[in-house]
């Protein structure tokens, strides 16, 4: 609840798509289905800037909307990291119209669900609730975006929450695993930061800091709602208009900033030592995201190396060398700025970080020297095709990829993004393999387990309270 | 002007909680030759089908001694048929955008697959040939049972885990409740390819399976495609072992386990009933209250709105067909690990002796009640309600029986609910944490 969640890859294996034609050369001569799912999204813009998505799907008595502002950790200054995820669980404390818990009582009295969450690019509200209640979600809503209360007990309160929160997420070696690992491998920006923040900063964060963030960056021209379920666009466009369109632009609203994390001149690697059963090793690239002609040649390296079970790393390091209990890689498609290509693996007991690395830089190698065979790139990409269909069944990840998208630029580049992997070839996936899975680019994390409770030590004891 | 036509609004919706009744999710049923069941909800949204057979072939099927051996025989039916080579199934599986999986739980294996209409017969296919012609290849079996030990170590590291096991062990001991579905790195080691062989023999075949298609498919198709692909599957059958639960206590239990962490994990839970018990609807009811209701239940506001001592803190039934507990959860610093414990308790006895009041029933019934028609958003969540239904032994028209039991909870049976059915006395304890610094007083 209220969770932080990294969305490395919301799009690396679950994209969607207007026309899914099948115009594999040399497939199986089985006639191919052109299949017809329609993105039937209409888009409204209000005076006050504030966006909407809108779309209309009626298999379901129930709607779901995601209110998403362009404010995530990366928006943070130095020394208030944690303050956009702290800032969304202050939230749920309380507007001046309806105070303390009224919000979560009043949404779950009339049967809906509701819940937030952060990322580096973004905070995002929704709620889940019949489609007759649809009003409902809407006032409460456009309500906290400019009418949230502040309080000196429920920010002391809520401060120690996060740090629960942080405990929770970062008391696990794989937390700690990945946190360190993107520190290292961003020096500039603030993507090296976790999204939760550092422990220190959230201690650091004041009312008055919080207060500044949120009349900065919570106004109608810097959200976006979206809309999935059962209801008529006109309809719900008239109460997207009657509630936010009159909350007024604010005087303090500024563009989010452009930041670039510095080209990295050598290699990188980080050691992380914790209390842990098995070691795990990972290597990060930094690769441009879908502002770039390369990034579906990246979409299909990442499935052709580290996507499913035929893919060369898992069945390098999984099943034929028993290295790894699981291994892949991972590359985020849509975001603000760009993110890093990931190859990993969970080494399995009684094997070495080092030969698991040995393995995955041989695979890249292998990849680069003697190319990707027409074979797997046709079934990598029937793969891609049918995940994207299954990404369509839920009115929540619908909802989800569509203000990932508008929120990276334009929720239109999930209509394109088959199209343009169609227009990737084997070699363009082995020109970006050479490209950015240099040794120069780099970033290598290895975990390493220290021993010192490897024993556990129970005990078991009898008696009352 | 603007304030008053919201108020209203909020009115009218109080005063009508939405409502939910059957026809919130239709779905066709039909009894197979052999003494399976198909179950089909149709929906033409989108090119692909769900598919999932429920087989009764879990953790309970197999002896304490053989722990893992259900787990090990679903796990290795994907690696290799009379036709198919593992690599085989990988592609097919690949090219299908997931295919085939099969898992077992501790009642029943469940094999499934998610498919474009387009490649339903492919995956079907491929499907009935993982159920019914497996080889279990000895070096995948080696293999796999290295693969599953692995997992287990690398559990060890998450808090979460070691509270779960010692919770189920206390209450459910040599029980396929008791221990982990997939068995104990020394349990996995002794299993051999008969054993294997011999499970699948003894339990995998169309009695007792349910066949559950939810998409893009007719009842005719999919009947058509089943009665092709399993004709004539049969099971030997026989007798399912049987273990009989630790005695009751007459205090509660406490198991700790000390690790080097900041935060604290506490599981508390008692043996309850099961998923048939007529006291079931009060005990969900009482339970929203208690702490099965997010930001709205006593334990969050307690121990997070108030106290700010959580993150996550709440509690359940986990009704079954076969068994049942409660439990709560929570995490903490160290520090306040015995004081969120503590609140935590308070919470359990005060509405054990107190109960709830009318605004708190009428809350969570229509928290319940309303939020029904909201769980069906996708296919996964369709194939899952309409199995259960089916395992419980109840009918397609479950979800009226069950929206009216609910609407008819009393605050009297609320309280006799939280009486009998958590049971402090009976109940375990289970803290894993940084034990010098938490200082437990339990």
């Amino acid at each position: 609840m209220r969770k932080t969640r990294n969305l490395r890859a919301i799009l690396s294996a679950a994209g969607l798509f207007l026309l899914l034609a099948m115009p594999h050369p040399g497939a199986d001569a089985r006639t191919e289905t052109v299949l017809r799912v329609p993105w039937n999204v209409t888009e409204h813009k209000m005076k006050n800037g504030m966006r909407a998505l809108l779309l209309p799907d009626n298999s379901a008595p129930m709607v779901v909307m995601k209110v998403w502002y362009a404010v995530g950790s990366r928006d943070e200054q130095p020394g208030l990291t944690g303050i956009a995820h702290y800032l969304e669980h202050m939230m749920f404390r309380g507007t001046k119209k309806y105070g303390p818990r009224r919000f979560s009582e009043i949404i779950k009295k009339n049967g809906g669900s509701h819940n937030a969450f952060t990322g580096f690019d973004y905070t995002a509200y929704y709620e889940r609730i019949a489609s007759d209640r649809l009003e409902l979600i809407i006032e409460l809503e456009a309500d906290r975006m400019v009418n949230l209360l502040l309080q000196k007990a429920a920010f002391d309160a809520e401060k120690n929450v996060v740090h629960e929160e942080r405990r929770t997420r970062y008391d696990r070696p794989v937390g700690k695993f990945w946190e360190q690992l993107r520190a290292v491998a961003y020096t500039n920006h603030p993507y090296r930061n976790p999204i939760i923040g550092w422990p220190e900063d959230i201690d650091a964060i004041t009312i008055k800091d919080m207060e500044a963030f949120y009349k900065r960056y919570y106004s109608p021209e810097n959200a976006v709602a979206v809309l999935v379920g059962d209801f008529k666009v006109d309809e719900a466009i008239a109460l997207l208009e009657k509630h936010f369109g009159k909350i007024p632009e604010s005087p303090t609203f500024r563009k989010r900033p452009r930041l670039a994390e510095f080209p990295q001149k050598s290699e990188r690697r980080v050691y992380v030592r914790v209390d842990a059963q098995l070691p795990y090793v990972a290597l990060g690239y930094h690769a441009p995201n879908w502002k770039s002609e390369d990034a579906p040649a990246l979409v299909m390296l990442e499935a052709i190396l580290g996507g499913g079970e035929t893919s060369r790393i898992y069945q390098r390091l999984v099943r034929k060398d028993t290295l790894a209990l699981g291994a892949g890689a991972d590359y985020t498609y849509i975001s603000v700025d760009p993110m890093i290509f990931y190859l990993y693996a969970r080494v399995a007991p009684g094997k070495k970080a080092a030969d698991a690395e040995k393995a995955l830089l041989e695979e890249v190698e292998k990849l680069i020297a003697k190319g990707v065979t027409d074979e797997e790139f046709r079934r990598a990409l029937r793969n891609i095709e049918a995940k994207t269909v299954f990404a369509m069944d839920s009115h929540y990840f619908r909802a989800r990829l569509l203000g990932t998208a508008a929120i990276a630029g334009d929720w239109r580049l999930l209509e394109g993004y088959l199209p343009a992997l169609r227009k990737v070839t084997p070699a363009g996936v082995v020109r970006v393999a050479r490209k950015y899975l240099s040794h120069k680019n780099k970033t290598t994390a290895e975990l390493i387990p220290t021993k010192k409770s490897r024993r556990a030590n129970t005990a078991k004891s009898r008696g009352g309270r | 002007m603007r304030l008053h036509r919201i108020l209203w609004t909020l009115a009218a919706a109080l005063l009508l909680p939405a409502m939910a009744g059957a026809d919130v999710i239709t779905y066709e049923r039909e009894e197979l030759p052999g003494g399976g069941v198909l179950l089909v909800k149709q929906s033409r949204q989108l090119p692909m089908v769900r598919v999932a057979v429920s087989i009764p072939a879990g953790a309970r099927h197999e002896t304490p001694e053989a722990a893992g051996l259900a787990n090990l025989t679903a796990a290795l039916l994907t690696r290799g048929t009379k036709t198919r080579s593992a690599s085989d199934i990988e592609k097919t599986n690949d090219t299908l955008g997931g295919g085939v999986g099969v898992e077992a739980g501790r009642a029943r294996a469940e094999a499934s697959m998610r498919v474009l209409t387009r490649d339903l017969e492919e995956g079907l296919s491929l499907l009935s040939d993982v159920l019914r012609n497996p080889v279990f290849p000895a070096k995948e079996i080696e293999k796999t049972k290295r693969r599953i030990a692995g997992g287990l170590r690398r559990q060890r590291e998450r808090p979460g885990h070691l509270a779960n096991k010692a919770l189920r062990n206390s209450l459910f001991g040599e029980t396929p409740y008791g221990r982990l579905v997939e068995g104990t790195e020394a349990s996995i080691k002794k299993l051999g390819r008969e054993d294997i062989v011999r499970f699948h023999q003894k339990w995998y075949g169309t009695k007792g399976t349910i066949f559950a298609f939810v998409g893009d498919v007719s009842l005719g198709r999919a009947r058509e495609l089943v009665l092709a692909r399993f004709k004539g599957w049969q099971a030997e059958g026989g007798k399912i072992p049987e273990a009989a639960p630790p005695e009751t206590p007459t205090k509660m239990q406490v198991v700790k386990i000390d690790r080097p962490l900041s935060q604290t994990t506490v599981l508390l839970g008692n043996r309850s009933l099961k998923r048939t018990h007529p006291d079931f609807y009060a005990a969900r009811v009482m339970n929203y209250i208690l702490g099965g209701g997010g930001f709205s239940s006593r334990i969050m506001d307690n121990l997070r709105e108030e106290k700010g001592l959580v993150y996550s803190a709440y509690s359940y039934f986990a009704a079954g067909r076969h068994a049942g507990h409660w439990r709560l959860m929570l995490q903490t610093k160290n520090k306040t690990a015995n004081e969120a414990i503590n609140e935590a308790i308070a919470e359990v006895k005060r509405i054990k002796e107190k109960g709830v009041s009318n605004k708190e029933l009428q809350d969570a019934k229509d928290f319940i009640t309303g939020n029904f028609a909201t769980r069906f958003g996708s296919s996964s969540r369709i194939a899952n309600y309409i199995l259960a239904v089916e395992i419980l032994g109840f009918s397609p028209g479950y979800a009226d029986e069950y929206l009216k039991k609910i609407r008819a909870v009393t605050k009297k049976q609320i309280q006799d609910a939280a009486r009998k059915h958590i049971k402090l006395d009976e109940s375990t304890l289970a803290v894993v944490g940084n034990l010098s610094e938490a200082k437990l007083a339990y």
